[in-house]
């Protein structure tokens, strides 16, 4: 029987964090994409060096054919931009989202100001943090032509795995090149250090309350 | 904490994401990419732990400056040293 008050919850009971999901990380965050982002995007990829790299293969679709394109696909795609500049940095993507047998593939682009500069990642690991959280996906694989799958590799070697190579499968940059299928586990990856680390946010020494 | 200190326990701290086996001596100064073998997740994971573990933030320009582990001593032991002296 009760008293007529209303009920309490015993603060042991209400849980410190209600989403699993944290988009925000100590250098870079996850945003939704804006319109006005497309122009960034569609300027850096489809520069003459840069277009054979990236999605298109060396097709140039127009402004138009490229915004839909970003969405072709995809289920879930955010932009990672820098908390210190609010600037865009990137843009990750979950696409190919396969739910009866728990897998997907991971895409992922960074503008010229952000590669080779190591912190950008952090983005791709809050990305993977929230794919794992909002989607029953077991593994997501990235493809990758052979010659340039350093580049995915140097970024999350620790984590990743090479599963397929599938020989000659396309021509890329003047010749037909292995591609690679690499695969990203739910579990590996939930206990690495990063991705529990990015499970806790904390601000920047002198910025917390 | 002293700068030995701080390099030690930095230098553990290394130590212990990477392996003994890719980082023996404790004492010694290490290239992340060349010695250690170190990818750009495995670089994150560290300097967050150095972070953590000093309670400063390792912004941008000096992440990218970060090649050798003696470099992340320095720049941990400089932040440290500022915040100190702001507070």
């Amino acid at each position: 029987m009760t008293d007529g008050s209303p009920p309490t919850v015993d603060d042991a009971e209400v849980p410190k964090r209600l989403s699993p999901i944290n988009a925000r990380g100590r250098r870079v965050f996850l945003r939704a994409i804006a319109p006005s982002d497309y122009e960034q995007l569609y300027e850096y990829e489809l520069q003459p060096e840069m277009v054979p790299l990236y999605r298109h293969r060396g097709a140039t679709p127009s402004p138009e054919a490229f915004s839909s394109s970003l969405w072709s696909g995809v289920t879930a795609q955010f932009a990672i931009a820098s908390v210190r500049s609010g600037s865009l940095l990137g843009v990750a993507a979950f696409y190919s989202y396969d739910q009866r047998n728990g897998h997907g593939k991971l895409a992922g682009t960074l503008l010229p100001q952000a590669r080779l500069r190591g912190w950008p990642v952090e983005g791709f690991a809050l990305f993977l943090n929230y794919v794992f959280a909002a989607f029953p996906v077991r593994k997501v694989y990235g493809e990758t032509p052979a010659p340039i799958a350093s580049f995915f590799l140097s970024a999350l070697g620790g984590v990743a795995s090479v599963e397929g190579r599938l020989r000659g499968h396309e021509f890329f940059l003047g010749d037909y090149a292995d591609s690679l299928i690499i695969a990203i586990e739910r579990e590996e990856w939930l206990s690495s250090r990063v991705s529990r680390a990015l499970l806790t946010p904390r601000e920047p020494h002198g910025e917390s309350e | 904490m002293s700068p030995e200190t701080l390099r030690t326990t930095v230098n553990a701290l290394v130590q212990r994401i990477v392996g003994a086996e890719r980082m023996p001596h404790v004492e010694a100064q290490y290239s992340f990419a060349h010695d250690l073998g170190v990818d750009s997740l495995e670089l994150l994971e560290i300097v967050m732990e150095a972070e953590d573990l000093a309670d400063v933030i390792v912004p941008e320009e000096y992440f990218e400056a970060l090649f050798t582990t003696d470099d992340l001593v320095h720049t941990i032991g400089k932040l440290v040293e500022n915040r100190n002296s702001e507070e």
